[in-house]
């Protein structure tokens, strides 16, 4: 029994191959349409364009017809999905058969979040998609056009292209994590790497092999094309990420480093309401026992000689980091929540901002 | 001990005139140092700097009336010359009994702030009226809102918005799966998180007749909605309701701690 509730199927050989003629998009979004017309599912979770605005929301739908605007795999990552899914299921299983189209670290946070108990897997697929990464959301709302645009060249060439976020560029677990190990989805969209003729269906568990089967679709294709390419990708991420990983460790070492990372920070607490992990109702760095009397603000003002406000940013951080490093699955929700206010006081680049995602500890797929 | 570089100028001149340096020099890029010489300039001459976040530009309670210590900034010309400090209550003296400096009787500059005011107020119709059509009304609201991560940033830097759990973040506002089961039902799709409206439509009833248009929402909003300019919008038609300006006097009850029979009688008529 896996946390889906599902059976893992042993190493899937093989995957359904569809046709891409018209766009892989086009294709994935054809199979859910079927999938919706001939009720083998009610339901699915998916991003969706919302009309007249530059922007994606995550949508319950059952009608086909808004089908028509959704995005299996937006430019931009909004909210994170594992958040999506916990906002539905948090208080009890859903009484539909209902799947949910995410990233794969969109998938991981699920996972997490099951774990955590705040999320009924009953009755809800997984479908993970290869993920060439996002657009960081400030550069998407800045110029969205041509953002869609250089998203296009990402899919396209897969690695060829920077203008995917910091933590994308490095992220080496941008497929299934791999075909052995425990699943972190039901069924997986394969993008077969540079070839844009098809795009292949794994199932990963007997909940995504009864889905291929409603649909009358037989996982006959070899995987070995697929396999090769994600192999070759994951290879040139991993490489990148230790690199990441070095340089990281090198600007943060030592106090004064860290600190200066968090110098901007505004106590918005955005990157925790964010953050997909960070679950509590009330986080503990909002409540009451966290705000002093005006007694203990002066003494600790007398003791230091100056007392900066917002207090304790650096507890907060460090707080938060112990609460759920273990958990992070690297999606870089914080840092594409973070207030643009960090940019424009400093005019300079964008800053590499604390980035909990670096810690590796994520147990699931190492 | 450290090395000390003097320029015989008074301090804001000596910083602008550093700064210029460290620009044409290209010792440092960014915006930022590039912005605070026309800051202070802007200042000094009673203009509106374009570059100001928009409820800046269109600000016009930029005299802090209720300070005990007001420092002479808008409009004042000899901001690089010296220093005024104008000790608006009997605290505020008090505080600078004794400071050395000299002492004088002097208002401050009227007719430069006036100036300020009025140039500040057009901005502030020009800006309410971009606003209007495009963002305000159902339609406007829902645009104006799409891209919105339902983060409340908005609302965790919001002076007024105080409360330590919001309403908005409590288990009261969280949906059952049979919420969305109905509204898989009735209208074949939903929007998830829900509620994003409900919750600015809230925030707005809850507080925006104390809102004090200070830009804070705005600037922390990760996707970049003009959410200070609407508040500050909606604010101010229910401050002139209540004939109430926010933050301006200590002793004037809010309207929502004030309860009159029959206020807004004609309304619902
Ligand atoms: S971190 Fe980036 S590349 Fe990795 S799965 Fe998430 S969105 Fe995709
Ligand atoms: S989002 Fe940025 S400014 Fe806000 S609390 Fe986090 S680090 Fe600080
Ligand atoms: S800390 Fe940041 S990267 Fe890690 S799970 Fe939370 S939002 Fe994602
Ligand atoms: S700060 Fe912006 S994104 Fe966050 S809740 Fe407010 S309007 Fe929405
Ligand atoms: S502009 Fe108004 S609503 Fe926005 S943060 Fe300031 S007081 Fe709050």
């Amino acid at each position: 029994m896996t946390a889906t509730e599902s059976i893992k199927i042993e190493k899937p050989p093989k995957g359904a191959s569809i046709p891409a003629k018209k766009g892989i998009k086009k294709a994935i979004l054809g199979i859910f349409k079927k999938a919706l017309e001939t009720e083998s599912l009610d339901a699915l979770i998916i991003p969706v364009k919302v009309p007249e605005t530059e922007s994606y929301a995550w949508v319950l739908l059952k009608d086909t017809a808004l089908l028509e605007n959704a995005d299996p795999l937006p430019p931009v990552m909004t909210i994170q999905g594992g958040k999506v899914l916990s906002d539905l299921t948090k208080h009890g299983k859903i009484n539909k058969n209902i799947a949910a189209v995410l990233r794969p670290c969109e998938t991981r946070a699920a996972v997490e979040l099951f774990k955590l108990k705040q999320l009924h897997f009953e009755n809800i697929s997984l479908i993970s998609i290869d993920c060439p990464g996002a657009i960081p959301l400030s550069e998407y709302l800045a110029e969205p056009e041509k953002s869609e645009k250089s998203f296009g060249n990402v899919l396209d060439k897969w690695d060829g292209d920077d203008s995917v976020r910091e933590i994308c560029k490095t992220c080496y677990r941008f497929s299934l994590p791999t075909l052995t190990n425990a699943p972190a989805s039901d069924l997986h969209i394969g993008l077969s790497g540079n070839t844009k003729d098809d795009v292949v269906l794994i199932p990963v568990t007997s909940k995504g092999e009864k889905i291929l089967e409603k649909l009358d679709l037989k996982p006959e294709s070899s995987l070995q094309k697929w396999e090769t390419k994600i192999k070759e990708i994951k290879k040139i991420k991993s490489q990148r990420r230790k690199e990441f990983n070095h340089d990281f460790k090198t600007n943060i070492s030592g106090p004064e480093k860290f600190t200066a990372v968090f110098d901007g920070c505004i106590n918005c607490h955005n990157c925790q309401s964010v953050c997909p992990i960070c679950y509590c109702q009330q986080c503990y760095f909002d409540s009451a026992t966290t705000k002093l009397s005006s007694e203990d603000y002066f003494r600790r003002a007398k003791e230091r000689g100056a007392l900066r406000f917002p207090l304790d940013t650096m507890l907060f951080h460090l707080g938060r980091m112990s609460h759920m490093a273990l958990s992070c699955v690297s999606c870089g929700a914080c840092e594409d929540g973070l207030p643009h206010v960090h940019f424009r006081i400093s005019g300079l680049q964008p800053r590499r901002r604390a980035d909990p995602a670096s810690i590796q500890l994520y147990p699931g797929n190492k | 001990m450290s090395d000390v570089l003097k320029i015989k100028k008074p301090v804001e001149e000596g910083i602008t005139e550093f700064l210029k340096y460290l620009l044409e020099k290209n010792k440092v890029n960014g915006k930022f140092s590039q912005l605070l010489p026309k800051y202070w300039e802007a200042a000094k001459n009673s203009e509106v700097l374009p570059s100001l976040r928009p409820t800046c530009t269109a600000c016009e309670h930029f005299v802090p009336a209720l300070a005990d210590i007001i420092v002479s900034v808008a409009g004042n010309k000899n901001l690089t010359e010296e220093c005024s400090l104008h000790l608006n209550t009997s605290k505020g003296e008090e505080l600078a009994q004794g400071a050395p400096g000299n002492k004088t009787t002097e208002k401050l500059n009227d007719r430069e702030l006036s100036k300020l005011k009025e140039l500040r107020q057009k901005e502030r119709e020009k800006l309410f009226a971009s606003v209007k059509d495009k963002n305000l009304g159902l339609a406007g609201m829902v645009k104006t809102f799409a891209p919105c991560l339902s983060c409340h940033g908005c609302r965790q830097v919001c002076p007024i918005c105080f409360c330590t759990l919001c309403d908005f973040d409590s288990k009261t506002q969280e949906d059952k799966p049979s919420h969305y089961e109905s509204e898989l039902q009735q209208k074949g799709g939903a929007r998830i998180p829900s509620g994003t409206l409900y919750f600015h439509t809230g925030r707005m009833i809850h507080m925006a007749v104390s809102c004090v248009n200070c830009g804070m929402c705005s600037d922390v909003c990760p996707v970049d909605i003009p959410v200070a300019t609407l508040f500050s919008m909606v604010g101010e038609s229910l401050q002139k309701l209540f004939d109430y300006l926010p933050g301006k006097d200590l002793e004037e009850p809010a309207p929502c701690e004030t309860f009159i029979e029959n206020e807004f009688a004609g309304l619902g008529e």
